[in-house]
């Protein structure tokens, strides 16, 4: 089994009790005016410093996301850091996981990542492409209406550029192009492999139409099981077998040298759940209150809205998770991984027996969670589980 | 003058030329610069280009040979003098278009080849001396990709574009017509320089 360190790229939010902080800029989209250079080098410089760590201690990924417009995150271009990161890591690859194509020129995303493949030494471990968060459907102008299309043409806009030997145009339902010859092309051969999002049916079926592998991200395990099980059915129907290494599974892990300890650390700081952290709220969020819901109608899922003061709980409760119940009971939303390293290897060991994964993507920290703690959960991770459960 | 037989649906009209007994029947519709359609279905697309030009769609005989076929639609061009013809031929009768591309290229002005098919060792020989511009449309659901006949024919053609026509089949102009009618407008109009975006020139 394979293990991969989520790297949200946290940004450590302003606290709000600090002075003169308006709890109306924060949320999503986080007012600008928010932002200090200085909170955000060092937030920068403790993910890379998490990275490196887990790159010393065995992970075998680093996976990276792209959102947009939120304050407890600073990813908008996962290519920029993973850049960075794959001058940094000695053994661990990279994994973008994923480019929202629907929001983006796929002919950039497909010159991007044969560079990125480049300057991985012709590592990178997925090149992944998601339809995103609905909310970012305000980003960039993107018509939710159309996403899924978009979605699925701009994936298979990239394997074309990534693949045909000669220059060529696309004359799409979505994207128009009359001159495409991506250089340098990816050093894999024919191209890095692929990862869609699998926890529809819909989208199990098209990742098993075109033989990609499938992320499974933030669905409770019975529900991330049916996933992969319609996923595995669908490629055997389309010939081809799909095994554990073809699924990843993203989930929140939290390990600290006892179960008690690992508990009261994420009760105490609220960590387990996506929180507000890609979801729309705050109280200056009203006004996008009606766009927002017409995004949810269009793009054909909810948008995940998060009342004031509500924060991971509530998201717990849309997102599922082994804390779900007791985020419903009104307790804190602990993660599905949450113990000591002996508690975690038997939660990996039930994971992957009922789903049927080979890759296993742990959200570790975000920026609920002080620095140290995450800290010495990555090294708890990487040295005391990932040495027993290297061979699941 | 050929022969008006009946008038089918749209603006299509059958008519007939070529030496006696051995006539050849086409459809046209519309007037401007000539376009001779070899193969492939009917539909909207047809009738988008027949607004722009005149198109004129051939039913070349069975089982003629490529070549035979090609000398047949030089013969009907001559006998409507139309003097340089844009050619769009679909499948099997891109081997006929080239042919009379590379047997005739001051009639054959450019080449439009939808869903070419890979071509045989004597017409790929040919292939370099064909110069006219040409644009190759595969379907997305159709071509088996970087191996595909359109990747062949676009590195042995001097002077050719292919372009995927994403979510269509074999039938290109069937399954997307307004994408199909406006490139292949676009195209035949500018030739190359459809590589460059001009609104104005009333691209898409």
């Amino acid at each position: 089994m394979k293990f991969a360190l989520f790297t949200p790229h946290a940004y450590e939010r302003t606290p709000a009790w600090t002075p003169g902080w308006n709890p109306a800029w924060a949320g999503w989209p986080a007012a600008p005016q928010l932002f200090e250079p200085e909170r955000a080098l060092r937030s920068h410089r403790r993910t890379l410093e998490l990275c490196e760590l887990a790159d010393e201690t065995g992970f075998d990924w680093i996976t990276l996301a792209e959102h947009h417009y939120s304050d407890h995150l600073m990813a908008p271009s996962p290519m920029l850091l993973a850049a960075e990161l794959s001058q940094r890591l000695s053994r661990a690859r990279l994994a973008i996981m994923g480019v929202v194509i629907p929001l983006t020129n796929p002919v950039r995303v497909a010159e991007e990542f044969a560079l990125l493949d480049l300057m991985t030494g012709g590592r990178l471990a997925m090149a992944g492409f998601f339809r995103g968060t609905p909310n970012e459907y305000l980003t960039y102008g993107t018509d939710p209406g159309h996403s899924r299309e978009m979605y699925e043409e701009g994936i298979e806009l990239v394997v074309r550029a990534w693949t045909t030997p000669v220059a060529f145009g696309w004359e799409g339902r979505h994207y128009q192009h009359r001159l495409i010859s991506v250089w340098p092309r990816p050093v894999q051969q024919p191209h890095p492999p692929v990862l869609v999002s699998g926890n529809s049916p819909g989208s199990g079926d098209f990742a098993a139409r075109h033989r990609f592998s499938i992320g499974l991200a933030f669905l409770p395990p019975a529900a991330a099981a049916r996933s992969a099980a319609h996923y595995r059915a669908a490629a055997a129907a389309a010939g081809w077998t799909a095994t554990p290494e073809n699924i990843v599974y993203r989930a929140f892990g939290y390990v600290a040298a006892t179960d008690e300890q690992a508990r009261r650390d994420c009760a105490e700081h609220g960590f387990g759940a996506l929180g507000g952290g890609l979801s729309a709220q705050g109280p200056g969020f009203s006004r996008y209150a009606a766009a927002l819901a017409d995004v949810g109608r269009r793009y054909g899922g909810p948008v995940l809205t998060t009342p004031p003061g509500d924060g991971a709980a509530a998201a717990g409760r849309a997102a599922g998770g082994a804390g779900a119940a007791a985020g419903a009971a009104g307790g804190p939303v602990l993660p599905p991984l949450c113990g000591s390293p002996e508690t975690v290897l038997g939660q990996v060991r039930e994971l992957r027996d009922s789903i049927g994964i080979g890759v296993l993507d742990l959200i570790l920290y975000n920026d609920a969670l002080p620095h140290e703690l995450a800290r010495e959960s990555v090294r708890l991770f990487g040295t005391e589980v990932i040495p027993q459960a290297r061979d699941l | 003058m050929p022969d008006v037989e009946q008038a089918p649906d749209g603006p299509f009209r059958v008519f007939r030329a070529g030496a006696a007994g051995r006539e050849t029947e086409f459809l046209e519709a519309g007037v401007g610069d000539p376009l001779l359609v070899l193969g492939g279905s009917g539909g909207p697309a047809l009738s988008q280009l027949a607004a722009r030009r005149r198109v004129i769609a051939l039913d070349l005989a069975a089982g003629a040979s490529a070549r035979e076929r090609a000398a047949a639609v030089g013969a009907v061009a001559g006998s409507l003098e139309l003097g340089p013809c844009d050619v769009l031929a679909a499948g099997e009768e891109a081997e006929a278009a080239l042919w009379l591309a590379a047997g005739a290229p001051d009639l054959v002005r450019a080449i439009v080849l939808e869903s070419p098919p890979d071509p045989g060792p004597e017409l790929a020989a040919a292939l370099a001396g064909i110069f006219a511009p040409a644009l190759l449309l595969c379907g997305t659901r159709d071509d088996a990709g970087p191996a595909g006949p359109g990747v062949t024919c676009q590195q042995l053609l001097p002077n050719a574009f292919l372009s995927y026509v994403y979510d269509a089949g074999h039938d290109i102009r069937g399954d997307r017509p307004d994408a199909f009618a406006a490139l292949v407008s676009d195209f035949l109009t500018r030739q190359g320089r459809f590589l460059a975006r001009d609104g104005a020139a009333g691209a898409p």
